[in-house]
This record gives structure tokens, sequence and C-alpha cells, in this order.
């Protein structure tokens, strides 16, 4: 109930009162009259009552004259002075109160507008300081940023739990779509601060490469970064570099992540693997030259009366050689086409060099944590190392052992692990029921939850294959033992490459935006209860062909940007046309100046709002008149299958909430009180921009008001006559 | 030069001109050859044929080598047939799998006849 309707109230009620107690008191006068008293006051009462009653109503007239001046002069001023006091020392120092009002009251306007230029000079000058201070470090940081932003690799941080604090221009190119040309609906996660680094690359893979840099770490190793290969935004190998970052106390509080198109390590491993296919490519065709030449020379004879001719068959071979060298460009691996060594599809790993016993732990861990039989290792002579990608491997391997638990009916395998020639060899033994050959090659052809640097699903064949592994099952009882199965891995030289060797240190990080995510405490599963200022916000504007969304109306353009860690985040925006396949009225088109022909090529709403419900995920969605917008999403919901369930806050409510004295809650309107400026109005884009600022400028005089949470605010927005509004 | 005796051979080789003259080179030794290109044609030609030897490359076109090798070695009635390598593949791990796997012999390519014959009769006679 506002305060002007507080007032009737209470005026109301007075005068009730006045007439019972006045009713009352006649009542008792009358009774303690005589007869013939009672008789005279009759007798006045038929001949002067009505001039009484005229009194009556003029007295009731008065009260209800002076009680409005009353309401205009000093109710309401006195409310809008508190409101304009709160603006002023909150969100617009350059507020000043103008009432129309009693003399009283306008002379405490005009006091507190005096001190509020006092308080604005102060606060200008200040501001001036703090914006210098500002400025410099700006100017560092600008620095740092163009020096991080131009680099060749691609960076982003996050911190321990994955929320990204940082991230460059070429990380963005190599990883995720442009979120402000068009591409907006690419099916990949969206990159952005606050945003989960889990949920833009592999995050089984992320976890495991950051649990290798902290046992990497454990072990006191001077090389800790870990490495890998995602794909990148066109399919191309992207190599990912994962350092972790200290704090004082040397515990792991974050991560570095390099992003990179495919290296010349992974160059020079296809290069290696091509050579090879080469070799075994001339190794088959000279079998047939050198047989040949020896038939020719050593047994004329046989030559004589072969059928084919001996000659023929040479001449055929030695065609095949050349098609197989030339004449086109040999030079690229993806051009053989001849079976080989290497899986189809499989893609390369990047190869890390590992210690034998270090792979046999992981493995070890692996099959405790994941669900999988006990491995008893037995390190025999594990010097020396191999080269493998572990994670690859230890999927592969987890899989066939889980597979191998079930089908040999055992809980334990024995590990022994043992370095042969130019091979370390891991056996996997256990009692219980042999398994048959043909189940192991059944296993080998199953595809894990694995994509290939092509992009490609692989199965366990590819894996040991890539990894230049191999997997026997011994054919003959072993040390007792029903069955083993025996894994050959390549033995390789130590690394000599200068790895990473660590670190980032507490103290040598730069200052920079957002890095005090570092310290924020541990997600809080419900939103409701979290501080306004500690949510991250989705505000989204749609631009429609009309403005009744049951009757037809469609979506054309539909905008947002992300408020994150209470700041704007300028280059995360997400802007799309969409073409409503109908058309467009002429009223509308004046409004926005979105004409038919700017929509033809544009997706359609069943691509875009997906792409949209991505780029909104995790966050709180925030709009001006969010009831219409909602609508206006909620009507797609049966045809893109999108529900968008997210907490919703709205402008308009909470400028009601926090302006209660005030009819006017447009955009413009709250702008004029809380000083921002408007820009770009009627487009998707320029309505979202705007009303993001205006919902920064609205957080303090929310908590002016005792509302902190989420909670608080839905239900502070509720009870505001507004929200009663429906499309 | 050794004296072959009648024996079948078993050639499973996916090309097809080496199989040809490995044909015309072994049959002018008496021996009687039967030719396949995969490993699933080389275990119904071994249960349909008395074979004395099998004599496959590294890569055929439906399996590895290795696994035509384990799938003999598994099999009751083939067990004991002595297993040719000739093989492409010259990495030492990858001949080492290949013994490993339950390989009579590895020759790599390319070989010399008198080398591959050799080694032939050196299996057979190897047959308890």
């Amino acid at each position: 109930m506002n305060s002007h309707n507080k007032f009737w109230w209470f005026t109301l009620l007075a005068v009730l009162l006045t007439l019972a107690v006045v009713g009352a008191l006649l009542v008792y006068i009358w009774q303690q009259l005589t007869s013939l008293e009672q008789t005279i006051v009759i007798e006045i009462l038929r001949h002067q009552g009505g001039y009484l009653f005229g009194v009556f109503i003029l007295l009731i007239a008065a009260l209800g004259f002076g009680g409005d001046a009353i309401v205009n002069n000093y109710i309401i001023p006195s409310r809008k002075i508190c409101e304009g006091t709160l603006l002023m020392q909150s969100a617009n120092p350059a507020h000043r109160i103008d009432i129309e009002g009693g003399q009283e009251l306008k002379a405490l306007a005009n006091a507190i507008n005096e001190g509020a230029n006092r308080y604005e000079r102060l606060f200008q000058h200040v501001e001036k300081r703090v914006e210098k201070a500002r400025q410099m470090a700006e100017r560092d940081k600008n620095i740092l940023a163009a020096v991080i932003s131009e680099l060749p690799e691609g960076i982003i941080i996050c911190n321990g739990r994955g929320d990204i604090i940082f991230y460059n221009r070429k990380a963005c190119q190599l990883l995720s779509p442009s979120q402000a040309d068009g591409n907006a609906c690419d099916i990949r996660a969206f990159i952005g601060v606050g945003r989960s680094i889990f949920d833009l690359l592999d995050a089984d893979r992320v976890r495991y490469a950051m649990d290798e840099t902290a046992a990497s770490r454990q072990r006191n190793q001077v090389a800790v970064a870990s490495v890998f290969y995602s794909q990148g935004i066109q399919g191309h190998p992207v190599r990912i570099e994962i350092t972790p970052i200290l704090d004082d106390a040397q515990e792991i509080n974050g991560y570095i992540l390099l992003f990179a198109h495919q290296s010349p390590h992974l160059a020079n491993e296809q290069v290696e693997r091509f050579r090879y296919q080469l070799d075994v490519q001339l190794r088959n065709s000279l079998a047939v030259v050198q047989l040949a030449a020896e038939l020719l020379k050593d047994y004329p004879h046989l030559v004589a009366s072969s059928q084919p001719p001996v000659v023929d068959i040479l001449y055929q071979e030695v065609e095949h050689l050349g098609k197989l060298l030339g004449p086109g460009d040999s030079s690229d691996p993806s051009d053989s086409s001849e079976p080989s060594g290497i899986a189809p599809g499989s893609g390369v790993w990047p190869l890390a060099i590992v210690a034998p016993a270090e792979f046999a732990t992981s493995l070890q861990h692996r099959l405790e944590n994941k669900g999988g039989p006990h491995l008893v290792l037995m390190l025999q002579d594990s010097a020396g190392h191999i080269r493998i990608d572990t994670y690859s491997m230890l999927l592969a391997l987890s899989h066939i052992l889980r597979h191998l638990q079930v089908a040999a009916q055992t809980e334990s395998l024995d590990c022994i692990v043992c370095r042969k020639n130019a091979f370390v060899t891991m056996d996997f033994s256990w009692k219980g029921a042999g398994i048959k050959l043909n189940e192991l090659t059944a296993w080998y052809q199953e595809q894990l939850a694995l994509t290939s640097t092509t992009g490609d699903p692989v199965t366990i064949k590819d894996i040991l294959a890539a990894n230049d592994a191999e997997v026997c099952l011994l054919p003959e009882r072993y040390h007792g033992r029903e069955g083993c199965l025996r894994l050959f891995l390549p033995l390789a030289e130590p690394a000599d490459d200068a790895a990473r060797s660590g670190a980032v240190l507490a103290d040598s990080r730069p200052v920079f935006f957002a890095f005090d995510l570092f310290e924020r405490p541990d997600r809080i599963t419900s939103l409701d209860s979290l501080p306004l200022t500690d949510l991250t916000y989705t505000v989204f504007d749609t631009e429609t062909t009309g403005l009744e969304p049951r009757r037809g109306d469609e979506i054309i353009s539909i905008a947002a940007v992300r408020i994150f860690n209470n700041q704007l985040l300028d280059d995360e925006v997400f802007n799309q046309l969409v073409n409503p396949c109908r058309s467009i009225p002429k009223e509308s088109i004046r409004i926005h100046g979105i004409r038919p022909e700017m929509l033809v090529d544009q997706p359609t709403i069943d691509l875009v709002l997906p792409a949209f419900a991505r780029f909104a995920a995790n966050s709180v969605l925030v709009a001006h008149n969010a009831a219409f917008d909602l609508c206006m999403l909620a009507m797609k919901e049966a045809q893109t299958g999108i529900v968008f369930n997210h907490p919703v806050l709205d402008t308009m409510l909470l400028s009601a909430v926090v302006h209660p004295a005030h009819k006017k809650h447009s955009l413009e309107a709250i702008a004029a009180r809380v000083g921002e400026p408007v820009t770009g109005r009627h487009t998707a884009a320029g309505d979202a921009r705007v009303t993001a600022r205006l919902f920064l400028k609205l957080l303090p005089l929310l908590a002016r008001n005792s509302i902190f949470t989420l909670e608080q605010a839905r239900q502070a927005s509720q009870k505001v006559p507004l929200a009663k509004i429906k499309f | 030069m050794p004296q072959p005796t009648t024996h079948t051979l078993l050639i499973a080789e996916r090309n097809p001109r080496l199989a040809q003259l490995l044909t015309i080179f072994l049959e002018a030794f008496d021996y009687r050859i039967i030719v396949c290109d995969t490993g699933a044609a080389a275990l119904e030609l071994l249960a349909a044929h008395t074979c004395d030897m099998v004599i496959t490359e590294a890569e055929l076109a439906d399996m590895q080598g290795v696994e035509l090798c384990q799938l003999i070695r598994h099999n009751r009635n083939f067990r004991n047939i002595p297993v040719l390598f000739i093989s492409a593949l010259s990495r030492e791990l990858e001949l080492a799998r290949m013994m490993d796997a339950g390989a009579s012999a590895c020759l790599v390519k390319p070989f010399e006849s008198s080398e591959l014959l050799n080694t032939i009769c050196r299996l057979l006679d190897s047959i308890p």
C-alpha cells in the first residue's frame, strides 16, 4: 500500500472513530434528559435539523480538502524527498530534489539539495583522484592486456573450480563461436568470464590433465604442465597445455591453459608416422621386386614357364609403386589410402614421456576410483620411459580390464611391469575363468567416449594403434594363472625438450580483471540465497513483429549481454537477427527499423533459441518488462524444446520497488532518475545494454531497501502492482 | 639348397603380385600352395584343408597377422601348425609382438628367396 492510500485510510478511520465517540456521547446525554427536555430537543431538531446537517457536511468537506492538501503538500513530497536523498547518496549524486509542496518541506528540500551540492563537489573531487589512479592502473593493465591479447597462443585462466577468469581473443578464435557477428548459432559452448572450462572442453579430459599436473607437483617434478589435444572451432586440432597456479601456501588454486594450433611436436609425430607408413609400403613392393629379380636371375626355367609371366608381375608392381609415390603431392600423410599401422580416423594424440611405474600407478588409481578390478602392481624392472598419451591409454586399458573383470569373474589382477629390449610389457594375469581371443577382439572394436583430434569417435583398437601399443592374450597358462594379457609399450628416450617448469607463483601474478575470483567461496546450489552482487546475469531484449505473442507475433531479433562479478562484460554479447517466416507490420518496422529483406538469410527461431539458451546457461535472466519477452520465449517452447526456467528479474518491477512514489518506470524514466544516458533504443542489443546498465544502478538502491538476495528481490518484485500485468 | 618334400602351405597375403610370385616360386619346389588375402578366409581354408604351414603377412585386409596367429594358436586343431610371418612391419616392438603371439618365425620384407625357403624347411622339419 503506498503512502497516499495509507493516509486516506487513516483519515477515514479517524472520522469514523470521532463519529462513534460523538454518537455515544449524544446517546448518553439523551438518556440523562427528562422527557420534557427530550421533547424540547426533538422540537429544536425538527425546526433546525437542516441547518445542523448542512454544518456537518461542510465540516466533512473541510476535513477532506484539508486532508488532500496534507497529502499533496506534505505526505507525498516527504516520500519523494526520502527517495531523492537515497538516489543522491547511491546511484545518482547529480540528482536534485524538486518538489511541489508545503513551504517547510520546500525549505527542507532546498537544504538537502545544498548539502547534496557540497557532497557532489566532494564526490567529484574524490572521483577525479580515483579516476586518475584508475587510469594509471588501466594503462598498465591495457599494455598487459594488449600483449596477452595479441599473443599467437590462446590463453584461458581459470580458478581451481574451473571458472574462467580471463581469456584472450586468440582463445576465442580457436575455441568459441563468434558471439557478435552472426555466428552465434554454432553448437559450441561460449567462452566467457565466469563460465566453466568444463563446459567448453571435454570435462573428463581437462580434469585428468589437472590431476596429472597435481600428481607431477606431488612428485616434485620440474615439468608440471600437462598437454593434450582437442578439436578447435573449424575442426583443426588445438594443442592445450595446462599449468597450475600456486597460492602463497604453494597449493594449486587455479590453472593457466595455453591453446595453439597443431604444434611442431604433433607435426613431427605425423611426419614420423607417415615415414613409417611409407617404409611399410616400400618394403611390400620391394619384396615383390626382389623375389621377381631373383626368379629372373636364378630360376630362368621357372620364369620361362610361369603363368602369368614374372616380368608382367614385376611391371605391375613397379606401376603400383609409381602410383604410391607420385605424381601429386604425396607429402600429406592423410592422402595415404593404403592400410597401415595407424588406424584410419584415429587422429594423433600428443605422446608424452612417462615412467612405466607412474603409468601403472595411474591405472591402478583410475580402476579404484572409477570401478574396476583391484590391481596388484609388481614392478620387476621398470627403468626407462615409455612414450604414450596417458589419458587415452588409461581409458582404453580401464575399459579392457573392466570387461576382463566380468568375463574372467575376477576381482583382482596381478600386473607385472617389466622392461624388455625395446619395449616395456605390462602383464595382467588372473586366477579365475579364462577368456577367449574373440572376446578380446570384440572389446577392441568398442567405441569410447573420446574423440580424436579430427573429431571422430575412436575405438580401443584406434587408441592402441595411435600409441604404438599392442595387447595380446598369452596362449599358455602363465605362472599358474588362468590367463594373461600382455601389453606392449614402446620404450622412449627421456624428454629433453624444455618443459614448462612450473607454476606461476602468487607474487608474480598480474593485477587483472576478475582475478579476485580466485578467492570466491564454493558454489551454492540454490541461487535464491546468494547476494545479488554475486550472481551472473544475462540481460536480454527481443524485437518482435508486434505486441501480441499469443496472436502470432514473432521474435525478429534477440540480443543479450552478461553481467558477472557486478560488471557488464562488454565483449560477451549475443546478438542475432531471426527470420520470423512471416510478414512484418509497417508500424513495427518504424519502431525497430528491421526490414524483411534483412531477415531473409537469417536463421529461424528453432536454431537461435538453443544458442541463446547456451549463452544464458547458469545465469539469472534480466529484462525490462520481462513478462513480455518471457511470453515470446514461452510461445516457442513446444517448437524448439527449449525451456527457459531460469530465475528472472525485471528492471521495471525493481524500479517500482525502489521508487514507489514514482509512477513512471519506463527505461527512459529510470535512466533519468539514476542519471544514466540512453543510447541505441529500440534495437535488441541497445535495449539489452541500457537495461543492464540500469540494473547495475538499481542494485545499490535495492540494498538500501534491505533487499540483498535473489529471493528477496523476487519477492519484492511480486508485490508491486505492475507485477500483475499479463501478456 | 635344402630338398623340400610335398607339403601344403597356406599363404595369406594382400598383395596379389607377391602371392603370385610366391606361388610360382614355392610350387617349383613341390609345395602345394593355397592363397587367400584375409584372415577370415585363412581360417576357413585351414578348416577345409590339411595345411602344414601358414605364411602370413603382418597386415591383412580384415585383421592383423598377429590376430590371425592368435586365433590359430587358440584353436585346438591348428595350434601346432607353424606360422611364418613375412612382415613389412620392421620395428622391434612389432616383431616381438608377432613372436609373442605365437609366430614360429618372422621374415622382414624384402627377403631373399633362399632365406624364405630355408626357413620354411626348418619349420617343417621341426614339426613333431
